[in-house]
């Protein structure tokens, strides 16, 4: 009875400890003045830019996480999985401006790549859109990798040696059986990936910087508008936290509902509990 | 087995908290906390110790953007004294009434700011259109990219702008970095950074684009009166002389 109540009580408090920060965004919101706000072309060419180095992150993400992810699927248990498994999951529990400071002396002009890349082929990331996608990238694919890892592994593994069996070769299965019955957790991998580079604020800023066309993503421009036009910067913010919203609802929707013996998505929707 | 470490866990977090809570009320002075503008850093910084026995305070220093400092104090910060480096910031404090009437500190000139022995030959203001060099300003919200935009407008420059940073500090640590040729900071930050250069001194050394250092005692501060006691030893010959040490300018143009 008091462990009901006392369960009940704390069920509450989280409940308002997440919902409260959304109210008193809603509640601050220039609702009267919002449309305007959010038609003014500064901001409509701030989302757009956004969006363009949200998806371009993602998809680079997936180019880079889907074979990591099939790598760890494919070392068995030991510490050369765990050791891989610890760098493909880094940037997620780095703090975004140590991401973005290491960034900085990898592919920053002074940097061990980014010094080559300068002098000898004259490619330069520093203040780029380029680095900016580089920086969100980085942030988002650990929650790729790890969605898609867990849908690559809730393969059945008889399907691929029917494959085989009927004489498809390696990559066939792979391509032809694995990637497709795993499509669930890369899926939900893209979503998840996506949301987070859309949120990335740390490692840009301190990795791409923050110009206005070129750097400045959404979240960049709610912490410049803050101070100077709050209405911008809550109208701003209410669309990242719409989105946000709808990205989750949807996956219980669309993915969630997918084979009961996947792991995938409560991967996937832990891993969105650190987006921000 | 796992009982142990939780147990172990708490008692050492609770031991840091208890130590790190217990520290300051020992000395049992009042604590004075200071919200300023990140370019006087490095300054007040080394200026805390001997403050804190001049008046037998606790100063407590966060620095951020004038703008940053200005409105946190307007949304209730619990800060006892607020120093911005530009009026149209302090003005933010005002309007709102939340700080008593302000007093000049000091001045600090505008300074084109270069990585010591300038690797791309910068010459003065009119290398920041070239578009080959990355040339990072403050954001034209913050006292440094108001004032450093009002000077190139006046010389009638466009620069090639590579990015747009939330506070002085920013810019210049961009420059010091090597990720950016050239900024517009103050002069106060060459000074206090041996990697950086100034070049072409007297193209920012118009009095009309200089911070003005600003400092003025919350209302809501229940303080206030040490907080008074500190802008009068600011306003001492003793810490202008400091002031002048640093790179600023004392008195008013």
């Amino acid at each position: 009875m008091i462990s009901r109540v006392l369960s009940r009580v704390g069920l509450t408090a989280a409940v308002l400890f997440l919902l409260l920060p959304l109210l008193g965004l809603v509640y601050r919101a220039p609702w009267s003045s919002l449309g305007t706000i959010l038609a003014s072309t500064e901001l409509v060419e701030t989302l757009r830019l956004s969006l363009i180095i949200s998806l371009t992150a993602t998809a680079l993400a997936a180019l880079l996480g889907l074979p990591l992810a099939w790598g760890l699927v494919r070392l068995g248990p030991g510490w050369k999985r765990r050791l891989l498994l610890a760098l493909a999951l880094l940037p997620m529990v780095l703090p975004p401006v140590v991401g973005g400071v290491a960034l900085l002396f990898a592919f920053g002009r002074r940097g061990l790549l980014g010094r080559p890349l300068e002098s000898w082929f004259g490619v330069e990331l520093a203040f780029t859109t380029a680095g900016a996608v580089l920086a969100a990238a980085f942030v988002a694919l650990p929650f790729f990798v790890l969605s898609a890892q867990a849908g690559l592994r809730a393969v059945d593994p008889g399907f691929v040696e029917n494959g085989r069996a009927l004489g498809m070769s390696t990559s066939g299965t792979f391509w032809r059986i694995t990637l497709p019955l795993a499509r669930p957790g890369l899926a939900a991998g893209l979503v998840v990936a996506w949301a987070r580079a859309l949120g990335e604020f740390g490692a840009t800023v301190t990795f791409a910087g923050s110009l206005p066309g070129r750097t400045r993503t959404v979240p960049l421009a709610v912490y410049v508008a803050l101070d100077s036009r709050p209405d911008a910067a809550v109208a701003l913010s209410l669309v990242l936290l719409a989105v946000s919203l709808a990205v989750l609802f949807l996956l219980r929707e669309r993915w969630l509902g997918a084979p009961p013996t996947r792991p995938a998505l409560p991967v996937a929707e832990r891993s969105l509990g650190s987006v921000g | 087995m796992k009982r142990t470490g939780a147990a172990i866990f708490v008692g050492v977090v609770a031991g840091v908290v208890a130590v790190g809570g217990c520290a300051p009320a020992e000395l049992d002075r009042s604590v004075l906390t200071i919200f300023a503008a990140s370019s006087l850093d490095p300054l007040m910084t080394s200026l805390e110790k001997s403050i804190e026995q001049e008046l037998s305070i606790e100063m407590q220093l966060s620095f951020s953007s004038s703008s940053v400092a200005a409105s946190q104090v307007v949304e209730g910060a619990p800060a006892d004294l607020l120093i911005t480096a530009d009026e149209p910031s302090m003005d933010l404090a005002r309007d709102e009434e939340v700080v008593e009437r302000p007093t000049l500190l000091a001045r600090n000139r505008l300074a084109l700011i270069v990585e010591q022995g300038n690797p791309e030959a910068i010459a003065g203001l009119s290398d920041l259109s070239r578009p080959e060099i990355n040339v990072v300003l403050c954001d034209p919200d913050v006292p440094c990219g108001r004032l450093a935009g009002g000077l190139l407008q006046k010389a009638g420059i466009t620069p090639a702008i590579d990015s747009l940073e939330a506070n002085v500090g920013a810019a210049v640590g961009k420059v010091a970095l090597g990720q950016a040729d050239v900024t517009v900071g103050y002069v106060t930050d060459v000074k206090s950074r041996p990697e950086l250069q100034q070049v072409a001194a007297d193209e920012t050394a118009s009095d009309d684009f200089a911070a003005e250092y600003l400092a003025a005692v919350v209302r809501a501060s229940s303080s206030r009166a040490d907080a008074r006691r500190l802008v009068e030893l600011l306003q001492s010959p003793a810490i202008q002389s400091r002031f002048v040490a640093a790179g600023f300018l004392i008195g008013a143009h």
